[in-house]
């Protein structure tokens, strides 16, 4: 009996520990996990009860296993996040404060933007506007630090966007503070930050989402709110 | 002993781990990085909400604590310390440095100090049956101070489940190392010796080295600090400083392991090192004792140190 609760207790601990130390894991990452632990992994089942029984075990320690779907591909991901803030959790010394500072004017900047996008000289040019000054090469350091810790995407282009990790943590303060700003996906309703916005509802849609829809139209592709309707990209002409 | 033809031989090898694969000589995984931002309603609109420091972190705290500086908990309440408790050592010990008693209790039970003993053995228990750390109190110099140690370590067949950062890898494959040279040598070596056998890889104690820094405070400042390393200067005229293994390396690394990590890096085999198979022996056996610590080759300095 022991050694069974053992044996049981043995592969949540491995299973959370592989979380801690990466954070975050992609599907092809789970599935080599599943294999360590010797979980079959086609079976979603199984995957989900030992997320499940994980997360109650961690729910006292405002920890959680969650799962999130990157913004512009649609891959599935698990990522291990924070659930609250608390001065305890604030002690972490993975970052400085300056350069928490920094990364808010970076979620100021990307929720402000139009696709969800900032280029890397806007992104460095943010050092002015922190209290500590920072110095180009030290914040190409930390952007290059968020993106090993995948707090943060560069695409072909050198644009900076934010990782599914940072929605997935992040989820809460978005929806806080930026209440007015941030547009939830018309389509999955999660918040669409790298997204298309219909030129004449303004509403927006993830790239992915977008993808899904238009092919299920056909020929015509046209914005899925009710009181639009409009030709995708168009704006309504005035009558 | 160590002799320096080994050393030799051990140098070009350990150089190109060291720099090529670290990870291969890793001690215990250690507990991760948890990363903390920003958030909650309350926090981010209050406007320095990020300037927090640690200092008015307790502040905060104990504004939510009664004024009694000893209070009974009952069992919620102590559900409730514990579930901090826990959290604050997973936190602090991403730095690796040894966490104190007086921290804990300033920072989380000033109201309830008494009860720290309570708190700490269920602390100690989630720890192990949740994510699989034991929670070590230290003694000795370090004594009052705890660390988490990962009991689930030895247990992983694919390594890529767990990452380090780099400088971390690298960090613990220098550590490696020279606890290695430290037990061939007889569980004590005396600074010059050390640098004798790091200079065959590369690392000075005046230069900078370009993945380390500066050697010599990594080695004998921050690795100390974090426990891996004991440093006792002898009292004579011309002082030298000896190194033992500190009591965090007791705790991560066993003797077997670190003789095979050295015959691993040297193409030797373990049943070649009689002294040290010895110890490993005793010590699956008992306590180690000071018949371990063996007198340096130099003849007239530092006397063995447990007596």
């Amino acid at each position: 009996m022991e050694n069974e609760e053992s044996k049981v207790n043995l592969k949540q601990q491995k299973f959370l520990q592989s979380f801690m130390s990466k954070g975050i894991l992609d599907t092809k990452e789970v599935k080599t996990l599943l294999t360590e632990l010797n979980v079959p992994t086609d079976s979603a089942e199984e995957l989900l009860n030992l997320v499940h029984s994980t997360n109650e075990a961690i729910a006292p320690f405002n920890l959680e296993i969650r799962k999130g779907i990157q913004e512009d591909d649609g891959a599935n991901f698990y990522c291990l996040v924070n659930t609250v803030e608390t001065p305890i959790s604030r002690l972490s010394s993975t970052y400085t404060q300056s350069e928490l500072e920094l990364f808010k004017k970076l979620i100021e900047q990307i929720v402000d933007s139009e696709d969800g996008k900032i280029g890397s000289l806007a992104a460095l040019s943010l050092t002015d506007k922190v209290e500590k000054r920072i110095g180009k090469e030290e914040a190409q350091e930390i952007f290059d630090r968020f993106e090993r810790d995948k707090w943060i995407r560069k695409d072909r282009d050198g644009k900076i966007s934010l990782s599914v990790r940072s929605l997935l943590e992040l989820d809460q303060y978005l929806k806080d503070v930026y209440s007015e700003f941030i547009k939830l996906c018309n389509i999955c309703s999660k918040i669409c930050l790298l997204g298309d916005t219909c030129a004449n509802c303004g509403i927006k849609i993830h790239l992915k989402c977008a993808k899904s829809l238009f092919s299920r139209q056909g020929e015509k592709k046209t914005c899925p709110a009710p009181d639009c309707r409009v030709v995708w990209g168009q704006m309504r002409t005035k009558v | 002993m160590l002799r320096s033809a080994d050393l030799d031989r051990a140098h070009l090898k350990i150089k190109a781990l060291l720099l090529v694969n670290p990870e291969a000589y890793t001690i215990s995984e250690l507990p991760l990085i948890i990363f903390t931002m920003p958030r909650t309603s309350q926090a981010s609109k209050q406007i320095n909400a990020s300037q927090r420091s640690v200092t008015d972190t307790t502040q905060l705290l104990s504004l939510s604590q009664s004024q009694a500086s000893s209070k009974q908990l009952d069992a919620a309440e102590l559900e409730k310390k514990v579930n901090e408790v826990v959290q604050y050592l997973l936190i602090l010990d991403q730095k690796k440095v040894p966490i104190k008693k007086r921290d804990i209790i300033r920072v989380l039970m000033k109201d309830c100090s008494k009860s720290f003993s309570a708190v700490i053995e269920q602390a100690k228990i989630k720890l192990s049956k949740i994510f699989g750390f034991q929670l070590v109190e230290l003694d000795e110099k370090l004594k009052g101070t705890f660390i988490l140690v990962n009991n689930i370590n030895h247990t992983w067949e694919d390594d890529s489940c767990i990452e380090s950062l780099p400088e971390e890898n690298a960090k613990q494959g220098l550590i490696s190392v020279i606890l290695g040279i430290i037990f061939m040598n007889g569980n004590v070596i005396r600074e010059e010796d050390l640098w004798h056998a790091l200079k065959k890889l590369g690392l000075h104690p005046e230069e900078k080295h370009v993945t380390f820094g500066n050697v010599k405070s990594l080695i004998f400042e921050e690795f100390v600090k974090q426990g891996f390393l004991e440093v006792v200067q002898s009292n004579e005229e011309q002082p030298t400083k000896s190194l033992y293994w500190g009591q965090r390396a007791h705790h991560e690394l066993s003797k077997e392991n670190a003789l095979k990590l050295v015959c691993q890096i040297n193409g030797t085999k373990p049943e070649d090192w009689l002294q040290q198979q010895q110890q490993i022996n005793r010590s699956t056996a008992g306590q180690m004792n000071s018949a371990d610590v063996s007198e340096p080759s130099v003849p007239g300095s530092s006397k063995p140190r447990r007596g």
